[in-house]
């Protein structure tokens, strides 16, 4: 299939892109979610404005403690940042995961978020590291929570005229660790769920969750309940993680032909008792 | 209509094109490169697998105008002159392929693979390839081609187009 016609705009500067997106255009990045929804014309925007050259954009920067990831830094290159590596091994664990070469190569962290499927990779990972995204419109700029970001199934809270232009990864605090699981058909493809944890100091200090409800969900029952546990006793654990169900009562559980939503469930509490297990113990 | 520059397998081209045709279907369809193939259309197979710019990309998703001001190299682009690359050399040599299709993609990505791991294990050409498909070999004397390359065992003797050898090739068991 091919896609519908449109209008075609190479943003110069990111005043540019904003100019465009204000009249009704429409991101392009790595274009690998976006070209195949057009292709199956379940998107027909009437202009796209590529944001492919503004290497503002491109960015990696030690910001605070942490890191700031512009948006369009490529999926591929999170494999490879030494600082990624070093500060964050579980979001470089999620890149490595995340689809192939290929797609790796042209995706970028921006558009994986704004694509906004509760079944990615970056967004549970992101969310377990307290990330934060900034977005930038014709009318100024915000920040909010990659948790925040998402409003619905392939559905964030952006609207028309917003661009995403950084990620940005605070402090993981001291002797920090964090590590990424996903349940996959095959190891390319989408994950039907996925867990990222966060650690630091021999405690819990985020978990994200991904493909358990119709958005990316950040489970802050389990976060807390792990807080007043020894997270050395697996019981302990088992009991913590069970109240994964509680944090999905904030959204619409998923359930379609990759999983029914009582599998995604089981599935994500497993993946999160065994995340937390690993990384809470000096072995794991 | 928008009016693109490129580099295609080292020569200068200029087009004006639709902004939704697809660098394959502008490789295929405006340039005649039909050495690139479409086997899904949707990113999956790879098959349509190109460098841009040096990185393997998947050209069904990829715009042509987004290709502007880039260098592209296709399977048609690897030969020097009548001297295959050594991947497509080994792939020939190994009999990594039976009907053929899935070839360009595979060579393609097995070449950036070996430019950033000269020397990768059996899993680490299986995970790099993971991203094209094959529906015929099961993949077996394809990681063995890439080996081969890997290890420079190629013969590089054959000229371009030569008939493929098939004395040294193993039956794939299945
Ligand atoms: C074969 C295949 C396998 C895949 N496997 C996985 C996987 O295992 N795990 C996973 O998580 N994902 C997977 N994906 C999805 C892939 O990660 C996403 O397609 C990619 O990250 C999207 O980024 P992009 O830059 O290509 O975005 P685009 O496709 O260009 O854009 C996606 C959406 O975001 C909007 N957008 C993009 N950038 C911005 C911005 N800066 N500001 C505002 N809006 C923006 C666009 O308008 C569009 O709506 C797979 C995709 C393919 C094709
Ligand atoms: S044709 Fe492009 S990936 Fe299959
Ligand atoms: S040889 Fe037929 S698809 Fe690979």
């Amino acid at each position: 299939m091919r896609t519908t016609s449109f209008d075609y705009t190479r943003a110069t500067s990111i005043d540019e892109a904003l100019g465009a997106l204000a009249s009704g255009a429409q991101v392009l990045a790595g274009g690998q979610s976006l070209l195949q929804s057009m292709k199956l014309r379940q998107a027909s925007p009437q202009h796209l404005v590529d944001i492919n050259e503004l290497d503002e954009l491109r960015a990696v920067d030690l910001e605070d403690g942490g890191l700031r990831l512009g948006a369009l830094t490529r999926i591929a290159e999170l494999c490879v940042i030494a600082e990624v590596a070093a500060m964050f091994p579980s979001l470089q664990q999620a890149a490595k995961l995340t689809a192939d070469v290929q797609v790796r190569n042209r995706a970028t962290i921006g558009g994986n978020l704004c694509f906004a499927n509760p079944r990615s990779n970056m967004a549970s990972t992101l969310i377990s590291l307290r990330a934060e995204v900034t977005v930038r419109s014709d009318g100024g700029s915000r920040r909010l929570a990659v948790e925040e970001l998402f409003s619905g199934y392939l559905q964030t809270v952006l609207s028309s005229g917003d661009l995403l232009t950084d990620v940005h990864l605070p402090d993981p605090g001291r002797d920090a660790r964090g590590a990424y699981r996903e349940i996959s058909r095959q190891p390319n493809g989408v994950p039907v769920v996925n867990v990222a944890v966060a650690v630091a100091e021999g405690r819990v200090t985020g978990i994200g969750v991904g493909g358990l409800g119709v958005r990316p969900l950040r489970a802050r029952l389990v976060e807390e309940a792990l807080t007043h546990v020894d997270v050395n006793d697996p019981r302990a654990v088992d009991e913590a993680a069970a109240l994964l169900a509680g944090d999905l009562a904030s959204t619409e559980p998923l359930s379609d032909m990759h999983g029914s939503a009582e599998y995604r469930l089981e599935a994500a509490v497993v993946l999160l008792r065994r995340l937390v297990l690993a990384t809470t113990n000096e072995r794991g | 209509m928008t009016k693109i520059q490129l580099t295609v397998d080292g020569a200068k081209v200029s087009d004006d094109v639709e902004p939704r045709m697809l660098l394959v279907q502008y490789l295929r369809e405006k340039l005649g490169k039909t050495g690139t193939v479409i086997g899904c259309d949707t990113s999956n197979c790879g098959a349509c697998t190109v460098h841009l710019d040096g990185r393997s990309v998947k050209s069904c998703n990829v715009l042509a105008v987004q290709a502007d001001g880039s260098e592209v190299t296709t399977i048609e682009g690897l030969a020097e002159g009548s001297v295959l690359h050594p991947v497509q050399e080994a792939f020939r040599e190994c009999h990594a392929l039976q009907c053929g299709f899935c070839t360009p993609g595979m060579i393609m990505q097995s070449v950036d693979l070996l430019k950033d791991n000269p020397d990768p294990s059996e899993e680490e050409i299986r995970v790099g390839i993971e991203g094209n498909l094959c529906r015929c070999t099961g993949y077996h004397n394809i990681v063995r081609a890439v080996q081969t390359a890997a290890a420079g065992k190629v013969s590089g003797d054959a000229e371009a187009g030569s008939p493929a050898a098939t004395a040294e090739t193993e039956k794939v068991e299945v």
